[in-house]
């Protein structure tokens, strides 16, 4: 029998569905788009070298299973020229919790080999999948900027989802960085976290209210 | 009304500017100084109290305040 749910792009990835992984749809969708601050932090600085955002949304908010694609950021303003952001890692887990403690640890080494998996007591991650490994650019006007998956994310359909972004001294301009829309409604109460520096990658983050605008593909 | 120009007069006072930028329709103030002798938090409040309605974060590392005030 053959099972035309099992597509090329889930090489790689943890399965969590029995029968394999929601078939592509060919949508995008908003997801997060809330009031809030216009941020470069949040999820990719250039304004510093190093950044960490970890970001989580519920079950409520994704819907039904899904082979999640690919995703987009919303761009707040023009800048002078496109960025290509090198040394990023996105990966993406499923977990039961429902907020983000109120410090988000991680382990391993900063870069492609950090990880939330057995790092927070009470953040039980599972199914961790690199969907991004490398580079992510955007073309200098505002708008909805967008990113192909390396590796698809299977969602279950049924537990919440972890965001974890690494930026590893990607891109670095004072003059000509992004900003970005970020939502602080009490829909990302407690899902958020980051923290950036000019000096070294972090091993945690602090919680706070603030996440991305975001659409996903699927 | 913001007075972007007496911030940075305040902040060319503290230390040496490598960028001061107001941008984005004055929804975006840059600041990036070195040799700064204050603390974070002092220097947190000499742009607040000028950028009454933004968000200012910033980071003091080795001499260097760094950041922004969005709103």
């Amino acid at each position: 029998m053959i099972n035309s749910n099992i597509l090329a792009g889930m090489i790689g990835q943890q399965l969590s569905v029995a029968g394999g992984c929601a078939s592509i749809t060919n949508t995008t969708s908003t997801f997060i788009s809330g009031s809030g601050t216009v941020l470069h932090y949040v999820p990719l600085t250039g304004y510093y070298r190093y950044g960490l955002n970890v970001w989580l949304m519920t079950a409520s908010e994704l819907g039904s299973a899904k082979q999640f694609t690919g995703l987009e950021l919303s761009k707040a303003y023009t800048e002078p020229s496109g960025m290509t952001h090198n040394n990023q890692t996105l990966k993406m887990y499923h977990t039961t919790a429902s907020t983000l403690p109120a410090t988000i640890n991680t382990s391993g080494t900063f870069g492609s080999a950090l990880t939330l998996t057995g790092a927070n007591a009470g953040l039980t991650v599972t199914d961790e999948t690199t969907v991004l490994n490398g580079s992510f650019y955007h073309s200098a006007g505002a708008g909805w900027k967008s990113m192909t998956f390396g590796t698809n994310f299977c969602y279950n359909g049924t537990d919440n989802v972890v965001f974890m972004w690494i930026n590893n001294a990607g891109y670095y301009d004072v003059s000509n960085y992004p900003y970005w829309d970020t939502d602080s409604t009490s829909a990302s109460s407690q899902k958020g976290g980051s923290d950036y520096s000019d000096s070294s990658g972090m091993t945690s983050v602090s919680r706070s209210n603030v996440r991305p605008h975001l659409k996903l593909k699927y | 009304m913001a007075d972007f120009d007496a911030l940075e007069t305040e902040l060319n006072a503290k230390g040496t500017r490598i960028v001061y930028m107001v941008k984005h329709t004055e929804n975006v103030v840059v600041f990036y100084y070195n040799d700064i002798q204050d603390t974070k938090q002092a220097m947190d409040a000499l742009v607040q109290s000028y950028l009454t309605n933004y968000t200012v974060t910033s980071t003091l590392e080795n001499g260097e305040y760094k950041g922004d005030a969005t709103i």
